[in-house]
Parts: structure tokens; sequence; C-alpha cells
């Protein structure tokens, strides 16, 4: 469907131009009178199909640029785990017009800071800048768009890089891993979402220069990525600039979409796996997600809130303050991201670690009865209210950020997915028709063991009490 | 792999060939970056400074453009004041979480949340701050709540054992984390039995501390003349001040902040702590450096981040972009108060290990041999001043800029001027500066990883192969 719709509006291949607001100088970043965001979003598509997203901000002399390309780790190649990011470390190897470390020295050396980051549905690549070096840091983005060194040294190089990122953030701590890229591993059926995301170590060491040559061609093309500048620019003349670096890049045909739905769960699903390293239990659940922009999908979001989102939180006052179960209890919905910034099947994760000496099971027990009060009960309007007031003070931050990385991946997510950044402006309002009831549903409906995967971590020398695997690991 | 991509995957392949081709015949063809505009002033927003009656500092910074405030309660009561009770200053911040002024912990939760915000205390070495942001209209509100919990908290007897048993969990992992096994080995062999060089505690030490002892670290570290609050954002500055003065400023004035200031020990010297069949060896290497207070730590730290602070710097270069020795290889300068030091830092494949520490004293001593380039440097520089604007850009950057003044008892024009001293580092300071302070045979090691695969590398490397015991 995503493909479907691109192919459509390139075909109408206006230049498509939809400015949300007349934005003024020094406007505040906020509406106080309306208590909403209302943020300067300049909309546009060149004729090769590139999204163009221009938010200013004059109030100090800085400004990100942003590339976001619609290819994640979900639909990389089947034989090649991992592809989707050590391609992204390809990304910062230099082209034939900046040498190898040539992109990271030109942000640094214009007293820039940069990163970029693969997730389900997207590679991103953004730098924030002294607001004068913008016009540098489009010409760098348009660079490495048009062609890159992917040669064979910077390959196996970069190969040693991904396996010791592997390592370092995985293989060699306790809970590496856990539950970040387990749980979509053991929850999920359909390959694209359940594959090692970070890439099997043997995988990374198969990819091929032929290979990345073709992922490349194919994916980092205008017609499936979007430019986002925000900050202190001035909009009309950045996206002049925008027009004479990547207006000349071409176009590149998409593969067919590929079939990235997971079959409905109908029973629930419980594993375990023994960590040598850990020296405690922990504990991990997760649930299916309604589908994304559904009246659940908000609902679930203040679910979320209400659940597992601060000290004031359900889970958190029951199996922390109240048992003493844990430390904390941590998760969220896409715990790589947010709940915004994917495009697919996706998990809501609570996990936390615990002693030997409280089976697993009386903590399901305990979170079971958490989501049974809400069920039975309902929510509160004051929670409902304490929700949403979470929610906006988020969504300030975004615009009070010094790098704004947190701002422009949204309105690159809503061009992405949505076409509409500027719902970045209506994201408060979306929430405004969820009641206590829709909650209340939500809970009893997605909430339930059918539509959830328990996966417990032991240590090495632990004896088994544990739920036994029923199961392979995918 | 789909490949559905015909004639424009041509089109580039050919265009690609054709700048490979030119690259290696000439460099004439090959497009430069376009420089930018001028750049655009910043300066520092005002703030301003008050002293309550009873002797507790306030710095009030109006600022931004979103409706938030950020409200820190910084008070000098940290592990440096803890004696030998290890993390009883985390403790006393735990305890402080479980409510305060009669209301229960529930409740204090809730009412930040309705402000949009959260209650955070964090404890460090010498600071125990108590925290929250959240919307602007709350400021005075939030004001009143934060002091409740510093000046009022609950300290329930029945939430002691609970915390404990979460703080001895988080101990447990604490030992099985190789960077924090690293830390603490690193720390202890330069700080020694100083504070500063107890990073973690003994089980026993834990589980040693009972009711009366947090009571007693809050009574006699808690106070106004050792707290000093920051207010960054858009607040009603009057309505903020009064809810100041009718709350943390009736507070006792208790003990004035006192600090102790370590002996730093050097080396040669090296640990090794095994971690068998650990993929990677977590690599720790430095010495005492000059401190912020010093004259010339503004220029060492410019000399830093060329060498090792940031992807573009000459250690990551070496060891990541052209060795693949690992993720990340940094350097950077850690800054207790008077007792700063210099630390790569790196977490490298076993099979490397004595390579990647090879390679890492090689760059130390090619900066002190060669001066770098007027460009490197200047690219250095430019990081560093566009990274301040940066940090001076948020509400908490601001008011970790001022506290950071504060904590080490700096002018403001550490601030004001801080561009436009980093612009005047030449290129042969660099180098003196890397000579005098990156001394090897002054270096303390530190590398957790599988020994037995480790040890035979590290007896190789000239600086340290005598301190390598079998």
């Amino acid at each position: 469907m995503r493909r479907a719709r691109l192919t459509l509006l390139l075909a109408a291949a206006a230049f498509i131009s939809a400015c949300q607001t007349a934005p003024v100088d020094e406007a505040p970043a906020v509406d106080t009178g309306a208590g909403s965001l209302n943020l300067p979003v300049h909309y546009h598509r060149l004729d090769n199909g590139l999204r163009v997203v221009i938010s200013e901000d004059r109030s100090v002399p800085v400004a990100t640029v942003a590339v976001y390309y619609q290819i994640g780790f979900r639909i990389e190649p089947r034989d090649r785990t991992g592809f989707a990011h050590l391609f992204e470390h390809m990304m910062f190897q230099g082209t034939p017009n900046l040498g190898k470390n040539g992109y990271a020295t030109l942000v640094q050396s214009n007293g820039g800071t940069m990163n970029g980051s693969t997730r389900f549905d997207f590679t991103n690549y953004f730098a924030a800048v002294p607001s004068h070096k913008v016009e540098t840091m489009l010409w760098a983005e348009a660079d490495r768009m048009r062609a890159l060194s992917i040669t064979g040294e910077n390959l196996k190089n970069q190969q040693e890089v991904v396996k010791n990122e592997v390592r370092v953030n995985v293989l060699n701590r306790p809970y590496g891993g856990f539950p970040w890229l387990d749980m979509p591993q053991y929850a999920n059926e359909n390959w694209y979402n359940a594959h090692n995301f970070y890439g099997d170590l043997e995988d990374v060491d198969a990819a091929t220069v032929e290979e990345m040559q073709a992922f490349f061609d194919t994916y980092y093309a205008p017609n499936n990525a979007v430019v986002v500048v925000a900050g202190d620019v001035e909009p009309d003349g950045t996206l002049k600039l925008i027009e004479r670096y990547f207006g000349n890049l071409e176009p590149a045909p998409q593969g067919p979409e590929a079939d990235i739905s997971e079959p409905p769960q109908t029973a629930e699903k419980r594993f375990s796996k023994v960590d040598p390293l850990a020296p405690r239990p922990a504990l991990g659940l997760a649930y299916h997600m309604p589908e994304r922009g559904s009246p659940e999908y908000f609902a679930m979001i203040l679910l979320d809130m209400i659940l597992l989102q601060g000290d004031d939180s359900r889970l958190t006052r029951s199996l922390v303050k109240t048992h003493g179960y844990a430390q904390s209890v941590f998760g969220g919905i896409n715990i790589l991201g947010n709940a915004y910034n994917y495009n697919g099947p996706m998990l809501w994760t609570a996990a936390l670690i615990h002693d030997p000496q409280v089976p697993a099971d009386r903590i399901v027990g305990t979170l079971d009865e958490e989501i049974q009060r809400i069920i039975d009960d309902g929510v509160t309007d004051a929670e409902l209210a304490r929700a949403r007031t979470k929610m906006r003070s988020g969504l300030y931050d975004l615009a009070g950020s010094a790098t704004r990385f947190g701002l422009v991946d949204l309105l690159a997510v809503f061009a992405l997915f949505d076409d509409d950044p500027s719902r970045i402006n209506r994201l408060e309002g979306e929430f405004s028709s969820v009641t206590p009831e829709l909650v209340r549903e939500t809970a009893a409906n997605f909430l339930v063991p059918t539509n959830r995967t328990i996966l417990t971590v032991l240590p090495a020398d632990q004896p088994t009490d544990q739920p036994t695997d029923q199961g392979d690991s995918s | 792999m789909p490949r559905s991509v015909v004639a424009n995957a041509a089109a580039r392949t050919v265009a690609s060939l054709l700048g490979a081709l030119l690259l290696v015949s000439s460099a004439v063809a090959v497009e430069t970056p376009p420089p930018g505009g001028e750049p655009r002033p910043f300066e520092l927003p005002d703030h301003e400074t008050l002293k309550l009656d009873n002797g507790l500092d306030v710095t009030l910074i109006p600022f931004g453009r979103v409706p938030k405030v950020s409200v820190v309660i910084a008070v000098a009561a940290g592990n440096l004041h803890e004696g030998e009770q290890t993390w009883l200053a985390d403790i006393t911040g735990d305890l402080m979480q479980e409510g305060a002024g009669g209301k229960s912990a529930a409740a204090v939760a809730e009412t930040f949340a309705d402000m949009g915000g959260a209650l955070g205390i964090g404890v460090g070495m010498e600071r125990t701050s108590i925290s929250a942001s959240g919307l602007a209209e709350f400021a005075p509100a939030m004001v009143r709540e934060l002091a409740a919990v510093v000046m009022s908290p609950n300290l329930p007897d029945d939430q002691l054992a609970r915390i404990r048993a979460d703080r001895l969990r988080q101990l447990s992992v604490s030992r099985t984390q190789p960077r924090t096994q690293a830390s603490a080995a690193f720390n202890a062999l330069l700080y020694g039995d100083h504070a500063y060089g107890r990073v973690l505690p003994t089980d026993e030490q834990l589980n040693s501390i009972t009711m009366d002892d947090v009571r007693e670290f809050y009574g006699s570290n808690f106070g106004a003349l050792r707290t000093r609050v920051y207010i960054a954002g858009l607040f009603d500055r009057d309505a903020v001040v009064d809810a100041l003065q009718s709350t943390l400023g009736t507070w006792k004035p208790g003990l004035p902040p006192s600090r102790d200031i370590p002996a730093m020990a050097s080396g040669p010297v090296v640990k090794l702590i095994d971690r068998p069949d650990a993929p990677q060896s977590t690599v720790y290497l430095g010495l005492a450096s000059p401190d912020p207070s010093q004259d010339d730590f503004l220029a060492f730290s410019v000399m830093n981040t060329l060498l090792g602070g940031n992807l573009s710097s000459r250690l990551s270069v070496n060891l990541r972009e052209n060795k693949g020795y690992t993720y990340s290889a940094r350097s950077n300068v850690s800054t207790n108060y008077r007792a700063s030091f210099w630390r790569f830092n790196s977490d490298v494949t076993s099979e490397n290990t004595g390579d990647a520490i090879r390679e890492a004293l090689f760059e130390v001593r090619r900066l002190q041999d060669e001066p770098p380039s007027d460009a490197e440097l200047t690219g250095t520089k430019n990081y560093l001043a566009g990274n301040f604007v940066m940090g001076n850009a948020t509400r908490g950057g601001l008011i970790g800029q001022l506290a950071y003044l504060d904590y080490h008892e700096l002018p403001l024009e550490r601030l004001t001027q801080f561009v436009q001293s980093v612009h005047e580092v030449d290129p042969d300071t660099i180098s003196e500066l890397a000579r005098r302070y990156l001394r090897p045979e002054k270096m303390v090691l530190v590398v957790v990883g599988d020994i037995d695969l480790v040890r035979e590398q590290l007896k190789e490397i000239s600086e340290f192969q005598e301190f390598v015991a079998d």
C-alpha cells in the first residue's frame, strides 16, 4: 500500500506545496492560549519524488538537517540479517567527492554534531549545525545520496566495526539485547518482524560490495526519502537550496512491497533464554499493538502512560513500590523509538530484573491483576488527564530542544508514513476522542494473555522453576 | 535481494565509476562542499542570582520559546560526604523519593505528573540534585513541591528493606558490566581510599546501612548553606521568588559545604580483570590531568577533543575507521573537584587488545612530536564552539553550564569568553600540553577481558611489560 500510494503521487508529479502556517519571526512555538503545539510546517515534493519539510525557528543560530530513507531493518534481505544497519555505516565511508571519514569531519569541523540510526521502517541521518552551515550539510547529504564509495576495503572495515558494536552492546554485557533485540524475535512470526536485526555475525561478514551497491541503488533514492530542515533557516531560500542540490537526482523504481503483516496470535507464548552473564533473572512481556492510527492505537498510547511511564504509573506503583519485585519496570511502545516512528506490526513491552526468590509467575500474576483492574473498573478522568498532560509536556520539549532530533524525527516519519508532517500540530487533538471506555475496551481486547509473549532470562547457575520453553526462538 | 532497478542503477554506477577515475587522474573535477554563509551571533542568555536570608543561593534564567520550566535544587551532599558507608547518599536519595511533608510517595508522584513532569533525584560524588521539569504555568507550585521533598522528606522506615534489596540487585548487575568493572578499578587505582575511588560498595556495606544512618546523613548534610536552586524557562519571576522565600527561604542554614581533595596516584600500574571467554577487552588508560581551575585546562580540553573527543578525532579514525578494532575509541576529561583525570577508553576485539593500546599510545606520541595542522585544529575549535552554542540552547544545558561554574568556583567569563579562548589556542600549545600531561610512563592501565588471551599481548607493550605479572 505504501508503494502504491507513492507511485500514484509520483505520477501526479506536480510540485506540491502545502504551507500550513504563515510563520512570524520569533513567534512562540506554542500557542499558549490554546495550550497546543503550533509549529510552522512547510511541506513540498520535488519532481523526482523527494519530500521536503522545513520548520523554522530563528531563536538560536542552530539548524538541523536530516534525511530519512524509507528502508528499515524490517525488510532487509532475508539471508543478510543486520544488512540495513551495516549499510547505514557505509553511508559514513565517503563519496567520490568526500573521502573516507569526510562526512563526519565535514560536520564536526563545521561545529556540528551528527549520527545515523537504523530502525524498523527507516534509516536516518541527522546533523545539527551552526545555521550558516546548512547549505554545506545539504550539499553533503545530496552528495552521498548521489554516489557512495562502496569499496571492499571500506566494507571490510565496517564489518569489523559493526561486529564490535554487536559485541559491546549485546554479547559482552549482561541482559545484552534484552528485551529490545530479543522480544521481537520471540513475539513475532513473520520473518520480517522476527529476525535478528542487529545481525548474526556470519551474516554481517557475508555481505558483499555488489549487494551493498544494489541496496543503495534501490532504496537510497530521492523518491524513497524525505529531507527535513528545522531551526534557524529561511524557508523559501532553504527550499531553493534543496532543489539545487537534490533536484537533479534520479528516482529509482521500488520493488514490490513486502508483506510484513503478523498473523493474529491466538495463544500465549512463553520462552526462556539462559544468559550466562546475568546475575539475576529477568522477565519481559510483550503484547501486539493495535494497528497504527486506529482509535485503539491512541488509547494504547495513553494506556502505556497510565501503566508504565513515570513513578505515578500503575505498574511502577504495584510491581516496584508495593511488591518490591524490581528497582524499576521499563519498556513502552516500540522501545527502539517511540509510539509514532514505525509503520507496521509493533509490540508494547514491559520488562524488569528481579530476584531468584520471586518466581516469574508471581510477577506475571500481579501484572495481570493490575490489568484486570483496568478492565473491570476502567481508568479515572484524572488519570486520563494526567496522561495527556505528560504527552503535551513531552511534545513541547521536541520544539525546545537544541538539536531538534526528536522534532525532525516526527516531521520525517509523518511525511514518510502519512504524507502529512503537519500532523505534528494535530497530535494532541488526535487523543481527544479517547474516552475512559475506549481505554477499558482496548485493555480488554489487547492486554490479554492470548495476545502476549513472556520471555524469562535465566542466569546460568539458576535452577529452572521458570516457565518452560514451548517453541523455538523464531 | 530486491533488484528491480535497471536503468537508473546503471547510470549511477557509471557516475560513480567516473568519479573514481577522476579521483585517480586528477583532483580538479572533484566537487567541494560549499562553505556556507556568515555565522550569526550568539549571546548567552542573561541570568539573575539571589541569596535568600538564610544563605541559600538562587539562579534564575528566563529562557526559551516553549512554555516549560526546569527547577533543580542542588545540595552539596553526595558520596563525598558518606564516609565509609559507600552508597549511603544514594540510599538517602532513594528514600527522599518516598513521600514528603506528610504526603505519600504516590501522591507526590501524581502531583508532579499533573504538572507535566516527574520528580528526579540524582546522587553524585559531590551533590544531590532534586529536580523536575514541567509546564511553565506550574513553576511556583513546582518550587513548593520540590522544596517539601528537600526540606521535609518522610524518610519512612518501612521502605528501607525494599530499597536495599533493589540496590543489592543493581550492585550484582553492575559487577558483571565490563565498563563498570573497569571504571571501579581505574578510580580505585587513581584515588585510592578517597570517596572518588570507591565506586561500588560491598554487599556488607549496603546491608549495614540503617535508618539512623540515613537520618544522620540527611540531617548533617542538607541545609540552606549547601544549596543552590536553578530555575530556567518561561516563568513568572515574582511568583517564583515568593515561592522560594516562603519555602526554602525558611530552611535551617545547616553546615557550610565541605570538600576533601584527594591526592592522586600515578602509574605505571596495570590491573587485569579476568572475564573468561569475553569477545572484547575493555581498556581504560589514563592519568591525572589539569582541572578546570587551572589556566591550561581549556587548551587541554581542545587537545583532548582533537585526540579523542569525537568520531573524526585521531583515536577514533585510527582504531575504528582504519583498524576496525572497536566500535568506539574515545578519550575524555573527567572533572572531579580539583582532581581531574584524562582517560582513553575503548572496547576492543580480544585478539587486538595489545594492538589497540599500542595504537592509542602511538597517537599520543604523534601529537607530542608534531603540532597538528592549522586546518585540523581549526576544525576541532569549530566543533567545540558549535557544540558550545547547542549546549547553551536548552534549559537543561544552561543550568548545567552555570552549575559547572559554581561547582568549580569559576568566573562567568569562562562561558562568555569560551569561544574566543578556544580560538586562541595554537598548534604548538597542543603538542606542548600532550608532552606535559599525557606521559605514558605515568599512566594507569585497566583491562577487563579474557586474561589468558590478553596477557601475552600486553607483555609486548614496552611501557607496561614489566608490570604484567604471570
